[in-house]
């Protein structure tokens, strides 16, 4: 390891924990004016397992997202590939619409917050399967059809969701579109967390030690191939696993951007492009993204509640990028 | 789910059990057809023009029960689609946010009522009215009182367009004399501590200072414990830290079973009571009911005019 790479981990790993720390300490009071008062104190029972669930969600989204992004940008070569790129956002929010839709038409109570993990999950899983079924030439998943596939998959998700908000009321349609800006649950299904925390790490490590292959394959088609790589295989191997996390991130978390899509960046940027170590350093640069974000959103309130993590991601996320084209770091190759 | 818009309406929609399949007969309807609205032509029961009955378009699901409520729903001759039941008959037109200009043209009304949104009445709907000489009413409906100085206005803008104002009048002043008696102070309430009212429990969203709630809240004797303006969404951390002495819930029981889960049981947490009560969720005529509701979980004595319900 040079010490780039140690410098690099060390400041990622830096980040999650002044993160966490943060999240787990910083709270808020109210105070006689209405207003609240952001306080920082180590938290108590009974605060303290919300904050533990907050973060921990944060963790296992993070780490899911930012591993996806990567795995994608590998598998697309293309450096703005993104977990969303594949329609798995739009389905999901589809999957959540037709959720909404049904409970309306059926007369029950719409579901909420965590009653929306399923059919998120669902939705998400089902863009999946079309756009992995359309994305295949001659039984072998091609980058650009399947990246073509995939922003079609979006769009007709997209539309389909727009047709159905016409038939739900206004109340439902604010709390899609309240969904859609992302929300770290503070108290999470343990199921769910358990399945995003040991899906990341199987596949972090799974992708850790295929790092040669994945190395290759960035060389591109004929070149991989003439190394004897299984280009096939690991194609879907990625495709599937990109997914996969995300589709768990987004039943956890809803939506959230940028974190899939600059994590391998800003990991590649501190410990290089050879994915032995990106990899690992690009898992903790998502925990970091999205720890923090929800730390940080925690101080700013615009008068409707928190800001939401959604919108912090990509407030911050797009300057970044824009920063990091400008400055030609390197890393958008 | 946002008040305004409580579930009871989108379900009058969509009656019966009939789920996907009805909905995509509607939709199909509604694609094919340009006209029509709640499965009905608006051909065959828009009143005849001339009758004597003022022909009312209202694009506002609180103001369409107003009329109701009023006994004038066989005026209305145009609606937005999470109207009230009693208006299933009654073509849709649009709704806040999107007005069908072309279907309101179809429906020739004499009064249009609309409870504009934060952007204010649609320009385009503006220019029309005039163009057509018709009577554009808007309406913000946030605080109690806006209820009340609405329904104090009611009768003589609807004696304009040849209802009958001397009954409308007496309609209006029974609501009122009945709002001021269910908003009698309750003493089981004053003695309640500070009280959450949320709408929304996952995540957690309540009615803060400003709002129609607050106002029934504080006229009941409560005190909200959500001293900030608006409807703003909360975290559950929050809820702790705001530690009411009791939250209350709107909506189906299991939303506040939901809630209860969140909380240790201790003497110090708090009471969570369930309200199923979707008339609190509109600013309108239905809030009565609404308080009614309120009252009785509450368990405050009852007021002579309150709980007849005459």
């Amino acid at each position: 390891m040079t010490p780039r790479i140690v410098l690099g981990f060390c400041l990622l790993l830096s980040i999650c924990v002044v993160a966490l720390l943060l999240r787990l300490m910083v709270g808020r009071i109210p105070l006689e004016s209405g207003a609240w008062q952001v306080v920082l104190s180590w938290p108590e029972d009974p605060i303290r397992p919300l904050r533990l669930g907050a973060a921990g969600s944060a963790l296992a989204a993070g780490w899911c997202l930012g591993l996806a992004g990567l795995l994608l940008q590998v598998l697309l070569r293309n450096p703005l590939a993104s977990p969303w790129v594949l329609g798995l956002s739009s389905g999901a929010g589809l999957g959540v619409m037709i959720a909404l839709a049904a409970a309306v038409m059926v007369g029950v109570d719409a579901p909420t917050g965590g009653g929306l993990v399923v059919p998120a999950g669902c939705g998400a899983l089902g863009a999946l399967a079309i756009t992995w079924w359309l994305g295949r030439e001659g039984g072998v998943l091609e980058p650009l059809r399947l990246l073509l596939v995939g922003v079609i998959v979006a769009s007709l998700a997209g539309a389909l969701s727009m047709a159905l908000q016409d038939i739900v009321p206004h109340g439902l349609r604010a709390d899609f579109i309240d969904w859609m800006m992302g929300r770290i649950p503070e108290a999470p299904s343990g199921g769910l967390l358990l399945t995003c925390f040991v899906l990341a790490a199987v596949v972090t490590v799974v992708a850790t030690l295929l790092a040669d292959w994945i190395d290759l394959s960035c060389l591109g088609s004929d070149e991989a191939r003439s190394s004897g790589l299984n280009l096939a295989s690991l194609r879907t191997g990625l495709f599937l696993a990109a997914g996969a996390l995300t589709a768990a991130a987004v039943a956890l978390v809803g939506p959230i951007g940028f974190v899939g899509l600059l994590s391998p960046h800003l990991a590649r940027l501190l410990v290089g492009p050879t994915h032995r170590v990106l990899v690992p350093a690009t898992c903790l640069a998502g925990m970091a993204m999205l720890l923090g974000a929800e730390a940080v959103r925690q101080f700013i309130d615009l008068g409707g509640g928190r800001l939401h993590v959604g919108v912090l991601t990509a407030l911050l996320g797009g300057p970044f990028f824009l920063w990091l084209l400008c400055t030609n770091r390197g890393t958008l190759r | 789910m946002r008040p305004t818009t409580p579930p009871d309406r989108a379900s009058a929609w969509f009656p019966g059990p009939t789920g996907l399949r009805s909905a995509l007969l509607v939709l199909v309807a509604v694609a094919v057809s340009a006209g029509g609205g709640c499965g009905q032509s608006e051909q065959a029961v828009a009143p005849a023009p001339d009758s004597g009955v003022p022909r009312i378009v209202s694009l506002s699901p609180a103001l369409t029960q107003a009329m109701i409520d009023l006994g004038l729903a066989h005026a209305l001759v145009g609606c937005t689609p999470f109207a009230p039941e009693a208006a299933n008959s009654v073509p849709v037109v649009g709704d806040l946010l999107n007005p069908d200009l072309e279907r309101i043209l179809a429906v020739d009304p004499d009064l249009l009522l609309v409870q504009p949104t934060a952007r204010g009445v649609d320009p385009a709907l503006r220019t029309l009215a005039r163009e057509q000489d018709w009577d554009l009413v808007d309406w913000r409906i946030d605080r109690l009182e806006d209820v009340r100085n609405i329904l104090r206005e009611v009768p003589s803008i609807l004696g304009r367009h040849g209802a009958d104002e001397q009954r409308l009048q007496s309609a209006v002043e029974e609501w009122l004399a009945q709002s001021e008696a269910v908003l009698t102070p309750c003493p089981v309430i004053r003695s309640a501590g500070r009280i959450l009212v949320l709408y929304g429990v996952d995540p957690p969203a309540g009615f803060g200072t400003g709002t129609y709630v607050d106002d029934i809240l504080v006229r009941l004797g409560g005190r909200n414990a959500l001293q900030r303006p608006g409807y703003p969404e909360l975290s559950l951390e929050d809820l702790l830290t705001l530690s009411p002495d009791t939250i209350l819930v709107l909506g189906d029981p299991d939303r506040g079973a939901l809630l209860q889960t969140r909380f240790e049981p201790s003497p110090a947490s708090p009471e969570v009571l369930t309200v199923e009560a979707d008339a609190l969720l509109i600013p309108g005529t239905r809030l009565l009911e609404g308080v009614r509701t309120l009252r009785a979980t509450f368990g405050c004595p009852p007021t002579d005019i309150a709980e007849n319900g005459s």
